[in-house]
């Protein structure tokens, strides 16, 4: 059932889980049923209806069959009210089991034991220990992430700011949360707002991992009929869906990015302060961008008064002049830990530290040839296919080139197809035709046999990335040939080949060879050295493929090679990432800040070819310069974001922080 | 918290039951075959392959973790509570003599215990399995189990035994409505007994809580609308909204902290109890004592007696001198012989009291009262004067500088610190039989005829005067010389 879930379980299963839920949350509702003969009161179900499913964890009673009831009087005998313990109800169901007894009913002595154990499985005893951890699947949970979650639940009551650093899962600590209410019956109706970028992201998350759920609300969804919802911010504050959301009660509400929530005058703002709920968490790592008040704001949101009225806020620790410093840090910080958990890296991953190697090789005479005929044509026609119908051909262009800084074997089958495509014109293909040739010509890679001498001389396991599978299967063969043993992965391979490949390089291959980063979650760990074959021009995939060594786990320093050519593309790309923002020395998950704070509204790679297609060098070089120093303002606002974080709340606000 | 063995055996014995037995297929992994009749409860599945272990579940391939919280956990736990509503055990004396059973229960400190005379009679009883849920924003679980006689609504400790698979009786109706109503609310008055100090705590806290949030957000609000209003012209629609906002934070704040509290009755099982009664006598130094105890044929467990003095129950009774039983607490020994008072024999018979020098209790008949301190000495640290008969302790006893015996400080007096005795000494005759005897035994005495003596109840001081040196001697009642020194003649 796990994992290949069929729909139709899954329905069930979503309303099993609904329907114990409701059942858990609001014992025996009142009957509808003008006619119900078993109470005339009680809510029985229909006797073709499935029976009252249970819960995660708080089975409801399952309430005897309704068949053949006893009439309402007769049940009255058996009510009780609580004389001594003020608020606690003896659920009404119970008298239907007595009517049972009352009526004859004798069970097997094997089910009456089983019924029997069956309810005390599972009894709670406040949050001493988190039910949820077995639960949780595929994802590896940290020790901070669980201290967050209790500290959360026990501490904060369930309202809190997680404002881990970038990287450390507040995604998997949220849900560690939510999953701990579910389980214990304490959240039913939950609603989660995110970016709209990151909606399928989380609810796929919250399935896969969690084993919630969740539906995403569009346009037409009945925000009533479902129970887990996720939606954007932005569909959820439109009038009519923010009408429909502040008439419902949410036992739990999550808002992702919540530095959006930064200015109290806003819809946004608004929208949540106004849903009814009883837990909320709040996910930034970004609490104050701008001023301290956005600091009151998402504190305001969470728990108003923890740090005053605003008046009082700014008075106690607002300095005229200076918004971004407060008077008071101290005692700032002893308010903020009542309300937000932030962990560091610095602190929770202590990861040993990156050695990086740039490999820089000169092609050989024919390659270099070829290289720079190409990198003329794709100059030359780059600019001439823009839009509408020949974007094709520009996209065509783009892998041409990156294929060309991996090697000429990857070039070569895209060469070939261009010339044969109809999408070219005829004196492109005859070009492309002459290229594909010199292309197909080449056997031998200046940059591969600098890989056989890296492998011979690198004592340990080597994971070797290149983005192209044909790169791939040459190296492959010619590693074989050298003896090594190598394990290889791709895209192409089902899970259990997959499985298979990544077991035997733990197990005993030298060689690692895979495309893409893929298989996220694969502990990949025990190995320390990483060799980009070549480099995507997309940095945020250089990082995946540094985390798949550099992670918990890692006890040795990870070893990172970076192949490129002189005069070719990778040399740009190198300056750029390597030079420019020390890249590779970023610790995972800050290159997306760093990038984040580049005002561009074009892809790396999209920006990488206009640079690179410019035709004139010294121009050329000038746009890579600016580009670059682009890149270093971002890296330094970033830095001195870090610096200011680090003075406003330290370490102080860690979860497993002394109090 | 359920423990992993207990979650293990109880999906085992839940597979077993339903006709379809685990199989390990790999380590920690197992599987079961489902029959026709069990699958719509598992989804339609006509197999399934489970593991207790987190790690197996997530590394081998279709397997369903089995946990608290899981989905299979819930399908087992939905379907194993869809039957299993009540059934009938009998539960018969066993053929332990009474006097055995109550031997092993009732283990008197003092007394001999007889059994003298026994009765058993079944008694219907009613076993209540309760599962008590109390939230606020948070939860909190019991399962209690009461077992109620139907006849008198007394609650009995349910032994262990009453939740096994015991054979099952057809026979029912042994409890009639009205007397199952009864049983069930004494079952559920004594479940309030036994959970009102949690669901207190519990509702406090929560209370607490709510009380703080609810401070936190009027305050709040006040100020701010305050702000507001004093700040700007647009206020007062600015002020309007905040103060539905606080409405909002108010009602989630009591929602969110309001206490809970719902007791669910499982199932239930008609137990008939053989319950025995038995006479039983104790007996210690004349004192006699016969209570009726009541043991059922679960537990075989002798309820404790019950201090006559304070009430608490004790298996280890004394049986004082007065013939009341009482607990250890309760009772004071005489550490000279074996009288032991309870309070109530105090009261008639006196107390025992501890010695003042050696705080061993000693009862009226081994107590002394000092004379002159009225403070009770034991009998090893009283002294009786032997020249005016006090008896004093030893704060009180003084030596004679004189013929060297402990009197008391009273005939014992200053300046001089000579007795009473001593101080009356007077001329004997030489046939003085005390004299004459002394001469007798001592040939170095025989000649002096010189003498003087004085006596009191238990010492003879005699002096015979030499030269120079006299000797006093000081003799016991038998004779014998106890003291025999030089001393200057006056
Ligand atoms: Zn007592
Ligand atoms: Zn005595
Ligand atoms: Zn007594
Ligand atoms: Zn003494
Ligand atoms: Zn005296
Ligand atoms: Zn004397």
């Amino acid at each position: 059932m796990r994992g290949e879930t069929p729909d139709p379980a899954l329905a069930a299963r979503v309303e099993a889980l609904l329907a114990g839920l409701i059942a858990a949350n609001l014992g025996a509702a009142e009957c509808d049923r003008g006619d119900c003969e078993a109470c005339g009161r009680l809510a029985i179900l229909e006797p073709d209806e499935p029976p009252p499913a249970p819960t995660p964890e708080a089975p409801p009673p399952p309430a005897p069959p309704a068949d053949a009831g006893p009439a309402p009087e007769a049940l009255a005998a058996f009510a009780y009210e609580a004389t001594r313990v003020p608020g606690l109800t003896f659920s009404p169901r119970n008298a239907l089991v007595l009517a049972k007894i009352r009526d004859g009913v004798v069970d097997d002595p094997a089910d009456w034991v089983l019924h029997y154990k069956a309810r005390l499985l599972g009894l709670q005893s406040g949050f001493d220990v988190l039910l949820s951890l077995p639960l949780i699947r595929g994802v590896r949970h940290y020790a901070y992430q669980v201290d967050t979650a209790l500290r959360v639940l026990r501490t904060m009551r369930g309202r809190a700011i997680l404002a881990d650093e970038v990287g450390l899962g507040k995604t998997i600590e949220a849900g560690i949360v939510l999953k701990e209410l579910v389980v214990r019956g304490l959240a039913r109706k939950i609603l989660i707002l995110t970016p709209a970028s990151l909606v399928a992201q989380w609810r796929e998350e919250m399935e896969t991992k969690f084993g919630l759920p969740f539906e995403i609300m569009d346009e037409f969804e009945d925000w009533a009929r479902h129970d887990l919802v996720i939606s954007s911010i932005d569909t959820a504050k439109r009038d009519v869906h923010r009408e429909e959301i502040q008439r419902l009660a949410y036992d739990v509400v999550i808002v992702d990015e919540a530095h959006k929530l930064k200015n109290r005058t806003t819809k946004n703002w608004k929208l949540v302060a106004s849903v009814r709920k009883k837990y909320m968490l709040l996910l930034t790592a970004t609490p104050v961008q701008n001023d301290l008040e956005e600091l009151f704001n998402l504190v305001t949101l969470l728990r108003p008064g923890t740090l005053s009225s605003f008046g009082g806020f700014r008075r106690r620790f607002l300095r005229r002049g200076d918004p971004r410093t407060p008077a008071n840090p101290g005692e700032l910080k002893r308010l903020l830990r009542e309300v937000m958990i932030r962990n560091r890296r610095s602190t929770v991953l202590v990861l040993p530290p990156r050695r990086v190697f740039p490999a820089e090789i000169v092609l050989s005479r024919p390659e270099r040839k070829l290289y720079e005929a190409v990198t003329d044509f794709v100059r030359d026609r780059y600019p001439a296919y823009g839009r509408g119908s020949t974007s094709v051909n520009r996209l065509a262009l783009i892998v041409l080139q990156k294929e060309m800084g991996s090697s000429t074997f990857a070039a070569a089958e895209t060469l070939r197809r261009m010339k044969e495509s109809p999408n070219f014109a005829y004196e492109d293909r005859l070009v492309l035709g002459d290229l594909y040739e010199r292309a197909a010509a080449i056997t031998e890679n200046e940059k591969a046999r600098r890989l056989r001498e890296l492998i011979a001389k690198i004592p340990d396991k080597t994971i070797v990335f290149t983005q192209y599978l044909r790169t791939l299967h040459v190296l492959r063969t010619m590693l074989e040939a050298d003896g090594h043993a190598v394990s290889v992965f791709h895209g192409g391979l089902t899970p259990g080949e997959k499985e298979a490949s990544v077991r035997a390089f733990r197990e005993g291959n030298r060689v690692f060879l895979s495309t893409e980063a893929g298989g996220e979650g694969r502990n990949l760990q025990f190995c320390n050295t990483v060799v980009n074959f070549d480099l995507p021009w997309n940095p945020l995939k250089i990082e995946q493929r540094i985390g798949r060594v550099h992670r918990i786990g890692q006890t040795r320093d990870v070893v990172i090679v970076n192949l490129w050519a002189r005069d070719t593309i990778e040399e740009y790309v190198m300056e750029l990432l390597d030079k420019k923002i020390n890249m590779f020395q970023l610790v995972i998950g800050e290159l997306d800040l760093v990038l984040g704070r580049l005002d561009e509204a074009k892809t790396f790679e999209e920006v990488l070819m206009d640079i690179w297609t410019v035709k004139d060098l010294a121009r050329r070089r000038e746009e890579l310069q600016r580009f670059g120093e682009e890149l270093l303002a971002a890296r330094q606002k970033y830095e001195s974001t870090k610096s200011y974080e680090e003075g406003l709340f330290g370490n102080d606000l860690a979860a497993e922080a002394g109090p | 918290m359920t423990s992993p063995a207990d979650l293990e055996a109880f999906v085992r014995r839940y597979f077993e039951r339903r006709s379809a037995p685990l199989r390990e297929e790999e380590p920690g992994v197992f599987r079961a075959s489902l029959p026709e009749s069990l699958r719509p409860a598992f989804d339609g599945a006509d197999a399934i392959r489970i593991s207790f272990d987190p790690g197996a579940a997530a590394s081998a391939p279709r397997v369903d973790l089995v946990a608290v919280g899981s989905y299979l956990l819930d399908r087992i736990v939905e379907d194993a509570t869809r039957a299993g509503w009540h059934t009938v055990a009998r539960v018969e004396a066993p053929p332990t003599p009474p006097a055995d059973v109550v031997a092993g229960s009732i283990r008197p400190k003092n007394a001999t215990v007889a059994v003298d005379a026994s009765s058993t009679e079944t008694v219907p009883h009613l076993l209540f399995n309760f599962r008590v849920r109390m939230m606020s924003d948070e939860r909190v679980d019991r399962f209690e189990s009461v077992l109620v006689d139907s006849r008198t609504g007394k609650e009995r400790r349910p032994a262990a035994s009453l939740f096994e698979e015991r054979p099952g009786l057809p026979e029912d109706g042994t409890v009639d409505g009205a007397g199952i109503a009864a049983a069930y609310r004494s079952a559920c008055q004594a479940l309030e007994g036994r959970i009102a100090a949690d669901a207190t705590a519990f509702r406090e806290q929560a209370e607490a809580l709510r009380k703080a949030e609810v401070e936190r957000i009027t305050s709040y609000f006040d100020r701010s609308v305050n702000e507001v209003l004093d700040s700007r012209a647009s206020g007062a629609s600015e002020a309007r909204a905040l103060e539905l906002d606080r409405e909002r934070r108010l009602a989630e704040a009591e929602e969110k902290y309001r206490f809970a509290g719902e007791v669910e009755l499982c199932n239930v099982r008609t137990v008939l109890l053989d319950v025995m009664h038995a006479d039983v006598t104790l007996e210690h130094r004349g004192a006699r004592r016969t209570v009726r105890v009541e043991f059922d044929a679960a537990t075989l467990d002798v309820p404790p007696l019950r201090c006559e003095v304070c009430g608490a129950s004790t298996r280890e009774p004394v049986l004082c001198f007065g013939g009341h039983l009482a607990g250890p607490e309760c009772v004071s020994a005489c550490g000279f012989c074996d009288r032991v008072h309870c309070r109530t024999c105090i009261a008639v018979e006196g107390a025992i009291a501890p010695c003042a020098t050696c705080r061993r209790p000693a009862c009226p008949d081994h107590a002394e009262v000092c004379a002159l301190s009225r403070k009770p000495y034991c009998p090893d640290h009283i002294h009786a004067c032997a020249i005016c008969g006090r008896t004093v302790g030893p704060e009180y006893v003084a030596r004679c500088v004189s013929c060297e015996q402990a009197y008391c400080v009273v005939c014992v007096a200053p300046p001089a610190e000579r007795c009473q005795t001593c101080r009356s000494l007077a001329v004997a005759p030489p046939d003085d039989p005390a004299v004459a005897a002394i001469r007798r035994r001592d040939p170095g005495l025989a000649k002096v005829t010189k003498w003087r003596r004085a006596s009191n109840q238990r010492f003879t001081v005699l002096i015979a005067k030499g030269l120079v040196w006299n000797q006093l001697l000081v003799t016991d009642p038998s004779g014998t010389v106890v003291l025999q020194k030089k001393v200057l003649g006056t």
